[in-house]
């Protein structure tokens, strides 16, 4: 059962990525839901878990894109790591963690695959570009950090599934 | 000791795992992605057009859209009509030019089939979208898409039951292009979308001699293979001199409407109507 409610949610989250319009204002940069969802299992599941999602939603994302697959597999993957490396260093309000921790994580990932697409030639952006869609990522994940947290949160309550933070 | 063991393990499997990722041959790639979009394609439609029929359901409501089944049929009609349209224009034109010419092949109107668009690339780093309808209905990847109001990209992932769109609005999105008004040619690629959400293409390489102005219109020349000759691109916003002065560059603002698309065509090109295009 938790398998299949870590796999509805990320087609749920690859669904609506893949949907939603990029905001112009913000450098046209994806809305990261599957980061923000990745993010919340890197806080609430053990490392294998954790990583194995991060590798799945890698792979629903770059089959959705144009790019090759394992680039975002490999900056999603590098974000569990380090989530799990700093989670112990939260903020009082646990939306502020969350929005934090969302606007990091979607940044990084924009950042991370950005870097390695265009180091392969797979895109042509300039710098300026990518630092603008890395920053708008920042403020989207800050958004749906903790939306994401609490909606994930909610439908594995409603699912009647036990999760703890993973220690 | 079970615990490194466990921990080893993880890594050893994450770095595998990445690996072979990372180094899939093209065709095994294309195979796993084709799959996962062909999973979520049935999804992805059915999201699209619950929001495109409540869109359609509220036009209808502000009494503006109670024909908008009629116009999605007009549309297709207008398409064809203009790709004719252009198509004839261009052919008179050759005739005058090349009258010496004998035997110049007749161009027949273009085949197209309709899609709808179900989504957009999900990682922000292309301009690209999704549409309904792949292999299975005859596509291949480097067919030309258009809207009615002018051409949009050209296909280039194509799974049974989708296709992927690059938009003339990416930067890696290259289209020979042709000033009518000017006989000017040039190379167009993308600009991405500006903060205030245009989007504008540029044309390099344009001859400083010829006295492009705004307002004049970019069509397709034929040269590159994909694109037929004369599909409507956009106009002129601005014109400059490029960075080496040998050069101009045409500001380009596209026809159709990249940003809200909700429908393209595809024209089904056929091997003769390729090798047409490749010709000056």
């Amino acid at each position: 059962m938790k398998v299949v409610s870590i796999a509805i949610l990320l087609v749920v989250a690859g669904l609506l990525q893949a949907l939603l319009p990029a905001p112009a204002r913000l450098g046209q940069p994806a809305w990261p839901i599957l980061p923000t969802l990745v993010l919340y299992f890197a806080c609430t599941r053990e490392r294998p878990m954790a990583l194995a999602v991060a590798m799945t939603a890698g792979v629903v994302q770059d089959a959705l894109g144009l790019g090759p697959l394992g680039y975002s597999a490999a900056a999603l993957a590098t974000l569990v790591i380090a989530i799990r490396r700093y989670r112990g260093e939260v903020f009082e309000s646990e939306a502020l963690t969350h929005m934090v921790l969302g606007a990091v994580s979607a940044a990084s990932v924009t950042l991370l695959t950005g870097l390695l697409l265009r180091a392969n030639s797979h895109i042509e952006v300039p710098w300026g570009t990518m630092l603008v869609k890395t920053a708008g990522s920042a403020v989207l994940g800050a958004v749906l950090g903790p939306s994401v947290y609490w909606a994930a949160n909610r439908f594995e309550q409603f699912l009647g599934l036990h999760w703890e933070v993973a220690p | 000791m079970a615990v490194h063991r466990g921990g080893f393990l993880v890594w050893w499997v994450l770095a595998a795992t990445l690996l072979v990722l990372l180094n899939l041959p093209l065709t095994w790639s294309r195979s796993v992605k084709a799959g996962i979009r062909e999973a979520l394609a049935p999804l992805h439609s059915l999201v699209s057009r619950t929001a495109f029929r409540v869109a359609e359901a509220a036009d209808a409501l502000r009494g503006l859209g109670g024909l908008a089944v009629e116009n999605r049929a007009l549309q297709e009609e207008i398409l064809r009509l203009r790709a004719e349209l252009r198509a004839s224009q261009w052919a008179v034109r050759e005739n005058e030019e090349l009258r010496a010419l004998v035997g110049f092949r007749t161009r027949t109107a273009y085949r197209v089939v309709a899609a709808e668009v179900i989504a957009r690339d999900s990682t922000g780093w292309w301009q690209s979208l999704r549409l309904d309808r792949g292999r299975l209905d005859g596509l291949t990847p480097d067919l030309p898409v258009m809207t009615p109001d002018g051409l949009a990209g050209r296909t280039v992932e194509v799974s049974d039951h989708t296709a992927d769109v690059l938009l003339i609005s990416d930067p890696s999105c290259r289209v020979s292009v042709r000033l009518p008004r000017t006989d000017s040619f040039g190379v167009l690629r993308g600009s991405g979308v500006r903060w205030d959400g245009r989007v504008l293409c540029r044309v390099d390489f344009l001859n400083p001699g010829h006295p492009i102005r705004p307002g004049d219109e970019v069509v397709t020349s034929g040269l590159g293979g994909v694109f037929p000759p004369g599909l409507l691109i956009g106009h002129v916003e601005s014109v400059q001199s490029d960075a080496t002065g040998i050069h101009r560059r045409a500001i380009v603002l596209p026809s159709a409407n990249l940003g809200a698309m909700r429908q393209a065509f595809v024209m089904l090109l056929t091997s003769d109507e390729r090798s047409n295009t490749a010709r000056p």
